[in-house]
């Protein structure tokens, strides 16, 4: 932090206003209008929808074609140094310093940071403890396998203690257990140490599993935004249902008659009604439909049943 | 499946299949680019030459170190194959990709796709050797041709009666990018910094070594490729001078000598370099 | 007794202002080649001509017969003109992987997520090389002149050859300084070190050929333009005072080498970025 710098706003960690970001003729993110809340946001979206570009733009690394960006208070075009000493940022590809181990590599992204060299090391062999490389801190990088990899990622965006940490993708390449620690690191920062956290993810699970708020984007633009519980729907109900006859047709006429509904691949329909409705209205428009039921179960809405609205809605 | 029924390819076939692999690969390589450069360089050279022959009634003389004389189309020819050909190219060449046919594919760690083919690991590198020898004649060898009709008409020079040097020196060329090519396979297959290793012993080692009266010039491939040059070499650096005054004691080995080290250091060093494929474990992740 | 907390903790301490992060980067790179054997062997040749220089000073300082051996501002322009090949070697060496290396493993996003700028990311790398660059000319040169006046016992030469010091000093600047840009462009473009050494190497060694034979034809050295060693051996005997050995004005081969330097500045512009645009 430099004495020049004015104290940030409080309030949202980040802000787009308006956010276009073009790659020649390409389009990556369009008119992006968003807030990122206080805690652990989700950035969900399938590949390609810009959650990535968002992030570097975050960064500074591309420059809008139109519109501001403003992170921890700080105008990310005019304070980019400022912005970029309270980011931590954990890219998606994998990515190291060659030729370092993993404590120089942590220590030296620290020293990068403004750490002085000495509480570098020291924040180095403290972080590498916290995200389970401690073991392993005096091995070249280069040789890490992929799950450690991601570990040191989050390591060296640790390293300097940032206040907002963006994660690119975090348990890419990592097996069930691995992941599940990633997530829990993520979650301890987020809810017991204070940290901001971005998770862009295309892996529903694992946003619903660390964050409270998430921002659905598709094609370069949000297409949905808010708290998972808010989104899900207070009360909402949902069914799975499998029928006899032209489902595609019944999922409309569901649609029709005020219900949200999406084919979730395996012929199964997921069906989400409001709080007053229930399994009785279905087979009531099923019989007034002529179709038939052959499986219906209770269920409840999860985040997939967000995203799938959401998407579902931007290509209709 | 029976496992009679598959025999692995016979080390022949196996070179012919990576041969045919690498080639294609190497021609439309960005190494290419950088070769086509060097190639297209003496072309330039040579329309440029033409241009001012035609334009005016020029006359090149040799350069400093000696007394001017006047040269003529085969000579200038001679000097170009000389001091471009030969002193950059071949070296340069065999330096480039000789040390590339292995340390490529382990930089980008694909040497495993090809190690656990069933195919011997030394029909691998003679493959990609054969390759680069390949690819590099069919770029350098034609550029020649094309100085040699572009330079020898001019000021009179007669291509009818060059046309034995102009065989020869492209034999030289080729007996050349063999040769350094073979030598810089090893190094490429044995050391874990060959380019430098091969920079420093094609403008390091032999410059210096190969105007030292005794044994050491032995141990160039440049002492025994001047031998055969048909060529006066021009005196354009001290260098050469001191080389020129040295060689009056030490004349140049006759030329079948030249030709029979050269071919046993091509023999020697690619065996070494197939020895040093079949024996060396790669490391890929560093 | 307290019990240390091995999770997660925030940091209080100091952090230093930002603008300093491209000296963390030199001396990590330096650091880095120090540690390699070969590379200190490298070192040890480049400095031999010192050796023998500071011999024959010594020489010719004590002895009224080695009068021949005399040192002259041409011994001092002959001690660079002689280190230009271990410069190629340095650089190649020390520069070929400096950002190739980097992008081969996407750490330039790791670099440029910190509060650094590009240009200082830059400044750190070219720090490397200029700081070993001037190890084997700068620094042997300055010292063959403080040994000069050491072993002569007076000032005498010094001072008559005052020049020299700015002349060695913007010298050896203009050689280091072309040598390292170029090497950090041409290392920005590849994601290889080996390709990358291989295309400076080519680029020096291909323009001297073309010039050598161009000589060899026309018999003047008016086209010493086309060769980047040529150009800054020109500019030298400008700087030193000495007579220029080509026929190229000085100046253009002085604007070749300034162009230089300015091409490799714009290529790095280009290529050093957070994030890889492929249009």
């Amino acid at each position: 932090m430099t004495a020049a710098d004015p104290a940030p706003d409080p309030g949202p960690v980040a802000r787009l206003d308006e956010v276009t970001v073009t790659y020649g003729r390409q389009a990556a993110l369009r008119g992006v209008t968003a807030e990122f809340a206080a805690g652990a946001v989700g950035l969900l979206g399938p590949n390609g929808a810009g959650k990535s570009t968002l992030l570097k733009a975050l960064l500074g690394f591309v420059r809008p074609d139109a519109g501001t960006l403003r992170a921890l208070g700080f105008d990310v075009a005019r304070q980019p140094l400022a912005v970029r000493a309270r980011i931590g940022y954990m890219p998606e590809s994998d990515a190291h310093i060659p030729g370092l181990n993993a404590v120089s590599f942590v220590a030296y992204c620290g020293q990068l940071a403004g750490l002085p060299r000495a509480p570098a090391v020291q924040r180095a062999h403290e972080v590498l403890q916290y995200v389970g490389l401690g073991e392993e801190r005096y091995r070249l990088v280069d040789t890490y396998s992929t799950g450690m990899k991601q570990r040191i990622k989050l390591a060296q965006a640790l390293v300097h203690d940032p206040d907002l940490l963006c994660l690119d993708e975090p348990t890419n390449g990592m097996d069930p257990r691995g992941r599940d620690e990633m997530l829990a690191l993520v979650r301890d920062l987020a809810y017991r140490k204070d940290v901001n956290v971005i998770v862009s993810s295309h892996l529903l699970p694992d946003v619903e599993a660390t964050c409270e708020h998430v921002l659905v984007m598709h094609q370069g633009s949000l297409v949905a935004a808010g708290p998972i519980a808010e989104l899900k729907g207070p009360g909402r109900r949902a069914f799975e249902l499998r029928i006899k006859g032209d489902a595609i047709r019944f999922a409309e006429e569901l649609r029709e008659a005020g219900a949200d509904c999406h084919d979730d691949g395996t012929g199964v329909l997921r069906v989400l009604v409001g709080e007053n409705r229930g399994a009785r209205d279905l087979f009531a428009l099923a019989a007034t439909r002529g179709v038939q039921v052959r499986h219906l179960r209770p269920s409840v809405p999860t985040l997939e049943d967000v995203f799938a609205q959401a998407i579902g809605e931007t290509d209709a | 499946m029976s496992a009679e029924a598959f025999s692995p390819p016979s080390f022949g076939r196996a070179v012919v299949r990576v041969f045919d692999l690498s080639l294609g690969e190497m021609l439309w390589s960005r190494r290419t680019l950088f070769m086509a450069v060097v190639a297209g360089g003496p072309v330039l050279i040579a329309v440029a030459l033409r241009l001012a022959a035609s334009s005016a009634a020029a006359r090149f003389t040799g350069s400093a170190g000696g007394p001017s004389f006047a040269l003529g189309g085969p000579d200038i020819f001679g000097l170009m194959i000389w001091a471009f050909y030969l002193r950059f190219t071949v070296p340069v060449l065999g330096v480039f990709y000789g040390t590339s046919l292995i340390a490529d594919e382990v930089e980008d760690k694909t040497i495993t796709y090809l190690f656990t083919r069933p195919i011997p690991r030394g029909a691998i590198l003679v493959g990609k050797y054969l390759a680069y020898l390949a690819c590099t004649s069919v770029v350098i060898l034609p550029s020649v041709v094309v100085v040699y009709f572009s330079v020898v008409p001019l000021f009179g020079g007669s291509v009818g009666a060059g046309f034995p040097s102009l065989v020869a020196d492209l034999g030289l060329i080729g007996l050349g990018l063999a040769v350094y090519g073979a030598a810089f396979a090893f190094v490429g297959a044995r050391l874990r910094r060959p380019l430098l290793s091969g920079l420093l012993f094609i403008f390091g080692w032999e410059p210096v070594v190969v105007v030292v009266p005794g044994y050491m010039k032995n141990l160039t491939v440049a002492y025994y490729l001047q031998g055969l040059v048909p060529h006066a070499a021009p005196q354009d650096e001290a260098m050469t001078l001191l080389r020129s005054a040295l060689r009056t004691f030490e004349p140049a080995p006759a030329a079948w000598i030249c030709v029979l080290a050269l071919v046993a250091i091509w023999v020697v060093t690619l065996g070494a370099a197939v020895r040093a494929v079949e024996r060396r474990e790669y490391v890929l992740e560093r | 007794m307290g019990i240390h907390d091995q999770s997660y903790r925030r940091y209080v301490g100091p952090r230093t202002e930002p603008g300093a992060a491209w000296s963390v980067i030199a001396w990590s790179g330096i650091r880095a080649l120090l540690a390699r054997r070969i590379f200190l062997v490298v070192l040890l040749f480049a400095w031999s001509q010192f050796v023998v220089r500071a011999v024959l000073l010594y020489l010719s300082a004590n002895f009224p017969s080695m009068e021949l051996i005399a040192p002259s501002v041409q011994t001092f322009r002959d001690f660079f003109d002689q280190q230009s090949f271990f410069v190629f070697v340095v650089t190649v060496y020390a520069g070929a992987g400096l950002i190739a290396n980097d992008r081969r493993a996407n750490a330039l996003q790791i670099y440029l997520a910190k509060p650094l700028t590009r240009a200082e990311y830059v400044a750190g790398k070219a720090g490397v090389l200029v700081a070993f660059l001037l190890l084997v000319t700068w620094v042997p040169a300055m010292l063959l002149l403080v040994l000069q006046a050491m072993f002569a016992g007076n000032l005498t030469f010094v001072r008559e050859n005052l020049f020299l010091l700015p002349a060695m000093t913007v010298f050896a600047m203009l050689e280091v300084l072309a040598a390292s840009f170029a090497m950090l462009a041409l290392s920005s473009l590849s994601t290889s070190a080996r390709f990358a050494g291989m295309l400076y190497a080519g680029a020096i060694l291909f323009t001297t050929a073309i010039f050598q034979t161009v000589r060899g034809v026309t018999g003047s050295s008016a086209a010493s333009w086309i060769s980047l060693s040529a150009n800054l051996a020109q500019v030298g005997d400008v700087i030193f005072g000495v007579a220029p050995r080509h026929d190229t004005p000085w100046g253009i081969s002085l604007l070749i080498v300034v162009g230089l330097i300015g091409a490799s500045l714009a290529v790095l512009g280009w290529r050093v970025r957070g994030v890889e645009v492929v249009t």
